[in-house]
């Protein structure tokens, strides 16, 4: 029999274990997406707003899918645009299929939709995704004059952003960071997530310049705007990773494992866990080599550049299969960065030549990050040693 | 500034699914962001004086988001007064640049001029914050309970009524008519509400349904098409010009009006902010000040003020505390005010009744309030633009206009690179005074000069004259059909009724419908609204 007081200390305890646990942002978004999916699914031909069924069907799980990054929700998603520009086509539809061309690295086909929607040419959405193809294709000239254009005539957070990520890897860190304040300061308290994502990128832009501790209380702000986002933990965890708290990073890497299965960072907790129990590793990485198989299958252009990080961070990978990726890689996105991994395969693969002339290319580019600077270090540190 | 209700905006969306590969801010936005009725969204200014002419009572409404007497606390909301003298101005023989110069006096005095203001935050225990700033007496500020009529005291003694709630949405007006009259396709049509082309498509404006004009004339067979609660049609491919040359007529050689005169807004809610202000509160010189500016205004708060964030400002120099020292000193509770507005980044502006909708074209970046100035010569161009549309209808059904449309038989769709292109045909409008239907609206038989819409639509406000009933344009009562006014704004006031003066009531009489060979001969918009108006405070009726 349980004491009143038992009684009372039970229900202390089972309050205070947060048995009643509030939903993060995240959560919470992804299920008014799919209550209004489920709502779409089971309402008429043409709701309130006047838009096709098929139509609100694809909008909604292409933002649902953006926001998981799951390969097979981001399959069901351009399922059902196709579907939805079959049955009702317009403009709009063909530069929502546009961004996910982006999305999944097929610039040629995004270039083609907008190509075939002039009549929003003047948007500032198309304008910005026109420079954003043209910085994928490594052509940052033009990207930076469109960006800057675009600024001129809309100061949104969204252009101040784009603008931002620009100067941050073209060498202005500090009017990078100043665009992105400012980007912030367009943002209001409804577009939390949004605010999180720019505050990510002040982040980033720290954890760049190997400023960990401020990198880190920039992705806290983001993660305290909104929560639950395994975009922002997975750079937490990164950054913990860095500052030598490896149990936290550890767990966070669990964390957003366990929600999301992406085999990047299942292949990040390999790596960590990799000295102090090579099996887990192993098993991480054979679990990471499974996921990213499936997802170059659905999304081969868009895989790529992250499959080969994966297997240029691991001492056994197969050369030959590593070339022939980086050479689609660059062949999908012609840039700075897919040039930079088809050197490093050049590098692994034995091929030191080609690695210096591609390393070479890169460095004409204004582009910068410091995985370029550290890998131009390198190989000109091992022609040094040769001599 | 009135907006259609579940409108769809096209948001920019960017491109990254994947782990931040690259640049991408709006990853997870999507071209059809839904953007339901933002609490952002203000619907009208009323304001007039109350019948004792000692008090000024105003009422700003916007949407009822999340719901009818529930407020959006990241809001805040305010009430703009700026008392005035009467000034009665001549603008006999005024060029574009005596208008554009005008224009520049009015600016300078709004942008350095101190007025008033009441704002109203509501906090998550649905209290209302209510400050009232910077009043002859000073500010101060009060916690109310909403959904309630409140009797407030100023620190002066002064008593204000206040009501913080849901009401029922004192607009009456056949929205669907005006679309079709400006052939603006997201009513019709499932586009979505996009900035640029497919809104306001390249057929003449219209008050005749134009022949052939089968993307916007009504269809018997589809009566509910446009309408709230029916349907849209897809958009057929383009172009959707118009290519016709005269006006539609019926067999019986009737035009076909593009007004039905029906209600769209019967049984909506709002939420509001409703003040009755004593005018000695508002002015030291009440006798002087005959004249009451009000504009609302809607902010939201940034996301940088939801959460703590790391302090972004550089460490100040030594002089520079200093500065800051002395500035903490003497700046006092004004800069508390300020400071909170820079948490809140403003959304919307409510000042004159249809500015936006008819001259401003909904562009968000229009959307100044009382300083619109800089706006005076689009709004030139847009009267142009609106006068070749109109005009001719109004002409055709022999009524005259103010529009110089060179006895055009038909609406045209013309638009204008210049001012000074459109202003010799809009002058006359524009300068013309708006006639009222009798002396009511003068209580005190004063020699308050009929107003002209050039200082109706610049700036952006509402100007109550207290010595007057406030009906439109004199402020604006609650009763007032303002867009049948809107549109008496075409007509020729000196002799375009018969050989008589027109006025602003012209077009809301149905005698004047039935001479007219038209069909439907009615009004273009309901003559009042679908609930009866309060005799008190808080005027507007209960919720639905």
């Amino acid at each position: 029999m349980v004491s009143t007081v038992g009684a009372l200390y039970i229900v202390l305890t089972l309050l205070a274990s947060g048995a009643v646990t509030r939903s993060s942002d995240y959560d919470a978004e992804l299920q008014r997406i799919d209550t209004q999916i489920a709502e779409v699914r089971s309402g008429g031909e043409v709701g309130p707003d006047g838009l096709p069924r098929t139509t609100r069907l694809a909008a909604l799980m292409y933002r649902r899918a953006s926001l998981t990054a799951d390969f097979a929700q981001l399959r069901e998603a351009e399922t059902a645009i196709e579907d939805a520009l079959g049955e009702a086509p317009s403009a709009q539809l063909v530069l929502l299929r546009a961004n996910f061309n982006f999305k999944m690295h097929r610039l040629q086909r995004a270039r083609a939709d907008l190509a075939s929607i002039p009549e929003l040419a003047d948007r500032a959405a198309v304008r910005t995704l026109s420079a954003q193809i043209a910085l994928q294709e490594g052509d940052y000239a033009a990207a930076g004059k469109a960006y800057e254009a675009v600024v001129k005539d809309v100061r949104s957070w969204d252009s101040l952003a784009s603008l931002a990520y620009w100067r941050a890897h073209t060498g202005s860190a500090g009017a990078a960071d100043a665009l992105y304040l400012e980007a912030e300061d367009e943002i209001t308290a409804k577009e939390m997530r949004s605010y999180a994502w720019v505050e990510l990128q002040r982040g980033v832009l720290d954890f760049d310049r190997r400023r960990y501790h401020e990198a880190l209380a920039h992705y806290r702000v983001a993660e305290g705007a909104y929560s639950g986002y395994w975009l922002i933990e997975e750079h937490i965890a990164e950054v913990l990773g860095r500052l030598g708290r490896t149990a936290e990073a550890v767990e966070m890497y669990q964390r957003v494992i366990e929600r999301t299965r992406n085999p990047e960072f299942v292949s990040a907790l390999a790596a960590i866990v990799a000295r102090s129990d090579p099996a887990r590793a192993r098993a991480l990485y054979a679990e990471a080599d499974v996921s990213y198989e499936a997802q170059l299958r659905l999304y081969p252009e868009a895989a790529a550049g992250h499959l080969l990080r994966h297997w240029l961070a691991r001492p056994e990978s197969p050369p030959t299969r590593v070339l022939a990726l980086a050479r689609l890689n660059v062949a999908a996105r012609p840039n700075a960065e897919a040039k930079l991994l088809l050197a490093k395969s050049c590098w692994k693969a034995d091929q030191p030549a080609e690695a210096r002339r591609l390393v070479a290319e890169v460095m004409r580019t204004p582009w910068r990050t410091p995985e370029i600077i550290a890998f131009s270090d390198e190989i000109r540190s091992a022609r040094t040693a040769q001599r | 500034m009135r907006r259609l209700a579940l409108t769809v905006v096209v948001a920019m969306l960017g491109g990254l699914a994947l782990a931040a590969d690259h640049n991408d801010p709006n990853s997870i936005n999507s071209i059809f962001s839904d953007i339901d009725v933002s609490a952002a969204d203000l619907y009208d200014m009323f304001g007039w004086p109350s019948d004792d002419g000692q008090n000024v009572i105003l009422a700003l409404t916007f949407a009822s988001v999340p719901k009818t007497g529930v407020f959006d606390t990241d809001m805040l909301y305010r009430v703009n007064l700026v008392p005035n003298p009467r000034v009665a101005r001549s603008a006999e023989g005024w060029s574009l640049d005596d208008l554009i110069h005008y224009a520049d006096a009015v600016k300078d005095k709004y942008l350095h001029l101190k007025g008033a203001e009441v704002r109203v935050k509501v906090t998550t225990g649905q209290q209302a914050v209510v400050d009232f700033i910077d009043f002859p007496s000073g500010s101060f500020s009060k916690t109310v309970p909403t959904n309630r009529v409140l009797n407030v005291d100023a620190p002066d003694g002064t008593p204000i009524k206040v009501y913080i709630g849901g009401r029922d949405d004192a607009f009456f007006n056949d929205l669907p008519g005006f679309f079709r009259s400006i052939n603006y396709a997201p009513q019709f049509y499932k586009v979505p509400l996009a900035d640029g082309a497919d809104r306001e498509l390249k057929i003449p404006k219209t008050l005749l349904e134009l022949e052939g004009n089968t993307l916007f004339n009504y269809d018997a067979a589809a009566s509910e098409w446009g309408r709230p609660g029916g349907f849209k049609k897809d958009l057929p491919p383009g172009p959707h010009t118009w290519t016709g040359n005269r006006f539609a007529k019926d067999k019986d050689g009737n035009y076909r009006f593009v007004y039905s005169g029906k209600d769209a807004q019967a049984g909506r809610n709002v939420n509001a902010v409703i003040l009755e202000i004593p005018l000695r509160f508002i002015t030291r010189t009440p006798d002087r000040d005959r004249i009451v500016d009000a504009w609302g205004e809607s902010w939201v708060l940034k996301a940088a003020h939801r959460i703590p964030t790391i302090p972004d400002r550089p460490r100040r120099s030594f002089f520079g505390r200093i500065g800051g020292f002395f500035h903490g000193l003497f700046g006092g509770k004004v800069n508390a005010y300020q400071a909170e507005l820079a948490r809140y980044k403003r959304i919307d502006t409510d000042g004159v009744p249809f500015a936006d909708a008819a001259l401003s074209e909904r562009e968000d970046d229009r959307q100044l309030g009382a300083t619109n100035i800089k706006l005076a010569r689009t709004f030139v161009r847009r009267f142009g633009h609106l006068g070749w549309g109109f005009g001719p209808s109004v002409s055709a059904l022999g009524v005259g206009t103010c529009f110089d449309h060179d006895n055009s038989p038909v609406s045209v769709y013309k638009t204008y690179a210049l001012a000074i292109e459109a202003f010799p045909r809009v002058k006359k409008c524009l300068f013309q005074p708006m006639n009222m239907p009798d002396d009511s609206w003068n209580k005190k038989h004063l020699n308050i000069p009929l107003r002209q819409p050039f200082e109706i639509f610049i700036p952006n406000v509402n100007a109550i004259d207290m010595d007057t009933t406030g009906t439109w344009p004199f402020g604006r009562r609650l009763e007032d059909q303002v867009a049948t006014r809107f549109l008496s704004v075409f007509l020729d006031m000196r002799a375009g009724c018969g050989g008589k003066p027109c006025n602003v009531e012209t077009l809301s009489q149905q005698s004047l419908w039935d001479s007219l060979p038209i069909s439907p001969k009615t009004p273009p918009n309901p003559l009042h609204n679908d609930k009866a108006f309060l005799d008190h405070f808080p005027y507007l009726a209960d919720p639905w």
